[in-house]
């Protein structure tokens, strides 16, 4: 596999790799030595903060609070509309993207499906549908990938989204939008993409 | 003669311990077929919590709890955990090596 400096992450010494730990630690005494860290594991990183945010929304919140526990809060698409509204865990997840998008370009994420509600959610780079198939048609796995658009290099993860409860089926599978309507549980519904620009070295 | 009686009995009893480890290997294989098909879509990943596969850190409190509790739970459903992963024409023979299986990746 080839070697990548991510832009953002010079300065910190993180190990990506038990090979490259050494290196690292020997560099620890404050030169301006790069530490490298593998792109796959600053993007699962990403994504372990995401899925424990995206967890604990649903079950601190929407669950402890909403109709299936005290009934204080609605969670619900229109939740503007509500004075108790609250977001949908998909709607939460998509308002944090935003907020990053506006303090950052060095990587985006996104929930995305090949079935979306919102067609804003759908596939758009070739790199997306591919993973998106793959993630798909094998269950518990990632996708890693490599895209260049408009001449910047990125490097692409798709992480699966599952259906881990009815509500997840029931509600896609009747939502007025929603291009397919069989969805089960246990089945991966879509995925989280992350793609963070590279600087070959 | 006594010398081959017990050099047969030995033979007996290897063949049959062979025939253990390997009925053994089988029911892991077995429940790791199943796993890869219905669990490893949540437990490859930790979805919604679950414990990932060979992870001590998120298994041992579960594990002491003892197979059958766990079996049980995954055939009722355990907290974010839907019952049988959702899969409802698995048998409890599945679970149960499913179960088997997931505890041996902790050894
Ligand atoms: C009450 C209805 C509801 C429930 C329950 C629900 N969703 Fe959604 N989901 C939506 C809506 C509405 C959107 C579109 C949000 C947006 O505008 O981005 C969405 C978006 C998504 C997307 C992005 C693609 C798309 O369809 O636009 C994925 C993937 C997704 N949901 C998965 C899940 C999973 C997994 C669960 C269960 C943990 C779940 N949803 C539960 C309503 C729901
Ligand atoms: C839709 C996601 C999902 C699928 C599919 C799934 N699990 Fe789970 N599993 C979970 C979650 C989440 C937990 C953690 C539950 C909790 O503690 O709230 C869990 C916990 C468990 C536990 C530990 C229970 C305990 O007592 O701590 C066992 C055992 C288990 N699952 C077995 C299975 C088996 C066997 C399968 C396949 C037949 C399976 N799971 C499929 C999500 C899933």
């Amino acid at each position: 596999m080839k070697e990548y400096h991510l832009k953002t992450i010079k300065q910190f010494v993180v190990a990506g790799s038990i090979a490259g730990s050494a290196a690292l630690l020997s560099a620890c005494g404050g030169s301006e030595q790069a530490a490298g860290i593998a792109p796959n594991v600053y993007t699962d990183s990403l994504f372990a903060v995401m899925k424990a945010d995206r967890t604990n929304y649903t079950k601190l919140v929407v669950k402890r609070l909403g109709p299936a526990g005290a009934g204080a809060v609605k969670p619900d698409e229109h939740w503007e509309d509500i004075p108790n509204g609250t977001l949908l865990p998909a709607q939460m997840f998509r308002a944090g993207a935003e907020a990053v998008a506006e303090m950052t370009d060095d990587f985006t994420y996104s929930l995305q499906s090949k079935w979306p509600i919102n067609s804003q959610n759908a596939p758009k780079t070739e790199m997306e549908k591919q993973g998106l198939e793959y993630i798909a048609a094998n269950p518990g796995e990632n996708f890693y990938g490599e895209e260049t658009l408009g001449g910047v290099t990125y490097y692409t993860a798709v992480y699966p989204d599952v259906a881990v409860s009815d509500a997840c089926t029931t509600c896609h599978n009747e939502h007025k939008d929603s291009p397919k309507t069989d969805f089960k549980l246990g089945e991966v519904m879509g995925g989280v993409v992350i793609r963070v620009p590279l600087k070959s070295s | 003669m006594m010398p081959y009686l017990s050099y047969l009995a030995v033979l007996i009893v290897a063949a049959m311990l062979a025939a253990c480890e390997s009925k053994e290997q089988q029911l892991l294989a077995e429940g790791q077929q199943i796993y890869q098909k219905n669990c490893k879509v949540c437990h490859a990943q930790g979805i919604n919590g679950a414990p990932i596969l060979g992870n001590r850190k998120m298994w041992s409190a579960r594990a002491e709890q003892g197979k059958e509790t766990l079996v049980e739970h995954a055939i009722d459903g355990f907290g974010l955990m839907p019952a049988k992963g959702g899969k409802a024409d698995l048998a409890k023979a599945d679970i149960e090596k499913v179960v088997a299986y997931m505890l041996s990746q902790l050894d």
